[in-house]
């Protein structure tokens, strides 16, 4: 009976084997491998420079490194407020009594999450198509031509207009990670919350944010994870451009790697965002960790 | 027990074997590992087997990387001229199996840096002509001299064609591509509508003009610069030669610190450049058009001009409406006051080359030679010269140009006199080109000044001289 429910261990090493596999030849060798071509002056092929630190030293006074992490922060920031923020507000919606159609908005508002990075980008570089977008038709419509422009290349508003389609595609995806949390809390709580006359913003605020906060933990650390290795959204819509306006760090990996030709310089730019969005990661962890604590 | 275990093991190299073949840049590394195993097996058993038939009855595999796609060649000229001649080679060579990968070129350049990173090269693709340097030193193409000097058109080829493959005094690849980067293509009529009946020779009556089709509601010039190069390899190279002339472009080609970017000459061009964004002379959404839209624009005739390689010719006589396609005229950039650059002159020359990797089999290697010299050859430049009327790598004589449709008679005409001054984006560094056309995208935005963007690129071509 016992070894029905505890494999031997031979069992357990054979089930933890394959993903153990992928996981240390997908992830973790190529890591390894990336930080180890950071040490040289490489620019692809046998011919290889070591150069020790150097690398990691250029990249410490690297201005367009901190410049492309600087649009990651605000894409974290405004992407933590946006899509954590809306999916929350949309949740609280879904679950009150006046939701209508609840299981077909949770569905639709999914969507977005399943497309294709590529075909998300074409989208919205439709809506901001100068000639023919969205947005500068119904400006023309409502008489406001003045403010017709060609938007992605307003370098003052281009990481917003980038982060809007991530922010939208996303929305979604943390709805249904908040839903579930809320409904895997005893509903008896909120009935009796209710009872006691908390309604409404009272009640979100104060019963079932904290009700839910581990799962939004998780949930920021998604969207950290997520907006670190931001990519394909901005590579279809501007390029990073104009210039490098709306460049951010894997994007200046990959033109520092393959248009410039310097793999080894690419590789220490990758694992300076690696290093970055562990310690991101790692800090918010803490200051979660903290609040919860406070609160007990 | 056991035969979960089995089963366990089985599903793992199951999920293996799947992750092996998710990417496909995964499955064509895989190819080519079975194709060195092959070629290797081959390797094992010359002694029997003679140096004509390298392989026996075993087929020789002959990998083919390049970006010329199937689909769009019949309307790209060198995509047609490359097919032609690898059909030609393959009815000679029945025995012969050719193995093509073929990508966009974009994707192509990725993916061949990725596999020169890794050194494991198909036996024959393309080279960018800023390329050459790095990929002789990672020993990943085959010398060339010695197959160019025995080819019997050896003196067909134009002057200068195996400058950007040359490296040290060894050729190291093939021309497959004659390239002009820069040339005004003009809608006549619309250019006599505001009073010119030829193309302004000066950048005075230019931005004339530009005031004149902005008030009309129709766009100068149009330009698609989403992907950054545009602007930089078909206006500012031939732009900033009026302006420093053909020496300081070769100073900084071979990084030899005699000429910088912060010259006064090639910030002059900068200013020049901005200026023309600045006054309208593009399409407003210049900075976030790709090309295709932009060349769309002149096609249909919503725009008076377009400013572009040669590879619009063929885009022109494919695509815009009949009006347009007999209307375009073709010019070059006007001179600047007091600049060290030729008159009659615009960007051009050899850009892509296909090299051949190393090859350990002397009898594959003449056979890759030959289908290379093959591919890259007279024959090749004969096929471009009389079917389309391109200037080809090699000097095609006794063309009759009648037969060809007016646009492409207007090229022919205006190459016969034109002096070619070099291709930034193809022969200088590809880091300083990296930052140069993303620092001219700001410098038209108006984001940056002139000064600022040349200092920048001059930083990064000291870094790399390091």
């Amino acid at each position: 009976m016992k070894n029905r429910l505890k494999p031997g261990p031979l069992t357990f090493a054979a089930y933890i084997l394959p993903s153990f596999l992928l996981y240390t030849f997908i992830v973790f060798v190529p890591i390894v491998v990336a930080a180890y071509y950071g040490f040289f002056d490489w620019s692809g092929g046998t011919a290889k420079k070591f150069i020790g630190l150097e690398n990691y030293r250029t990249l410490m006074t690297d201005q367009r490194f901190f410049k492309a992490l600087g649009n990651n922060l605000f894409l974290i920031v405004f992407c933590a407020i946006g899509q954590i923020g809306l999916a929350f507000i949309f949740a609280m919606l879904l679950e009150s009594r006046v939701a209508k159609l609840k299981s077909f908005h949770r569905t639709v508002s999914f969507f977005p999450s399943v497309l294709s990075a590529v075909v998300i980008g074409f989208i919205w570089s439709m809506i901001y198509d100068y000639n023919y977008g969205l947005i500068n038709t119904l400006l023309k419509a409502t008489g406001m031509k003045d403010k017709v422009q060609p938007w992605l290349s307003n370098e003052k508003i281009v990481v917003l207009l980038v982060t809007i389609p991530l922010i939208w595609q996303y929305v979604g995806y943390y709805l249904i990670i908040i839903v579930s949390a809320i409904a895997s809390v005893d509903s008896s709580i909120f009935e009796m919350a209710e009872i006691d006359g908390a309604t409404g913003w009272k009640k979100a605020v104060h019963i079932t944010l904290p009700l839910i906060k581990n799962t939004i933990t998780v949930c920021i650390t998604l969207c950290i994870a997520g907006n670190m290795k931001a990519f394909d959204h901005i590579w279809t819509l501007t390029g990073g451009g104009p210039g490098t306006a709306s460049e951010v760090v894997a994007l200046y990996a990959y033109k520092t790697s393959f248009l410039s030709q310097k793999m080894g310089y690419g590789s220490a730019v990758s694992i300076g965002m690696l290093v970055i969005s562990l310690v991101f990661v790692g800090v918010i962890r803490f200051v979660m960790g903290q609040i919860t604590k406070e609160k007990e | 027990m056991k035969k979960k275990l089995v089963a366990v093991l089985m599903s793992s190299v199951l999920a293996m074997s799947l992750a092996a073949c998710g990417g496909g840049e995964t499955t064509s590394t895989d190819n080519q590992g079975e194709q060195q195993t092959q070629q290797a097996k081959q390797e094992q058993q010359p002694a029997e087997q003679q140096a004509e038939q390298p392989a026996g009855d075993e087929q020789v595999e002959i990998t083919i990387t390049h970006f010329n796609i199937e689909e769009q060649r019949a309307e790209t000229a060198d995509y047609d001229g490359f097919y032609t001649m690898l059909e030609e080679w393959q009815a000679q060579h029945p025995d012969v199996k050719i193995t093509q990968s073929v990508l966009a070129t974009a994707d192509y350049e990725t993916k061949i840096q990725a596999q020169a990173a890794v050194g494991d090269m198909p036996d024959l693709f393309c080279v960018k002509g800023s390329w050459f340097k790095n990929f002789v030193a990672s020993d990943l193409l085959a010398p060339m001299s010695g197959a160019i000097d025995s080819y019997e058109h050896k003196d067909a080829f134009r002057e200068g064609v195996f400058d950007a493959a040359t490296v040290g005094d060894e050729i190291y690849g093939v021309p497959i591509q004659f390239s002009v980067s820069s040339l005004v293509y003009y809608n006549a009529p619309m250019w006599e509508e505001i009073g010119y009946s030829e193309f302004p020779t000066t950048w005075d009556e230019i931005y004339d003009a530009v005031d004149k089709f902005n008030e009309k509601g129709i766009t100068p010039f149009s330009l698609g610069n989403l992907d950054k190069w545009p602007a930089e390899s078909c206006i500012l190279s031939a732009l900033g030669d009026r302006y420093t002339g053909n020496e300081w472009t070769n100073n900084i080609i071979a990084n030899n610190g005699q000429s910088s970017f912060t010259d006064p000459e090639f910030v002059s061009a900068l200013e020049h450049l901005q200026n023309m964004a600045q006054s309208g002379a593009f399409n407003a959404d210049f900075n976030t058009s790709p090309t295709g839209p932009a060349a769309e624009l002149y096609n249909q005739g919503q725009a008076a001009a377009m400013i572009n390689g040669f590879w619009s010719l063929a885009n022109i006589n494919a695509n815009a409406t009949e009006e347009v396609k007999a209307n375009t005229k073709i010019a070059v950039l006007p001179t600047v006051d007091g600049g060290k650059g030729a008159a009659n002159s615009t960007s051009g020359g050899c850009g892509w080359y296909m090299g051949m990797a190393p090859q350990e089999d002397s009898a594959k290697a003449a056979l890759v030679e030959d289908l290379l010299m093959h591919l890259g050859g007279y024959e090749y430049s004969v096929f471009l010269t009389e079917k389309y009327g391109l200037v080809a790598p090699s000097v095609v004589e006794g063309v009759d140009v009648s037969t060809f449709p007016p646009a492409t008679q207007e090229y022919i005409k205006l190459m016969q006199d034109v002096q070619l001054t070099p291709i930034y984006d193809i022969l200088m560094d590809a880091s300083v080109i990296e930052v140069m056309n993303s620092d001219v995208q700001e410098l038209m935005n108006g984001s940056k000044d002139a000064q600022t963007v040349a200092a920048e690129i001059q930083a990064e071509l000291e870094s790399i001289g390091k």
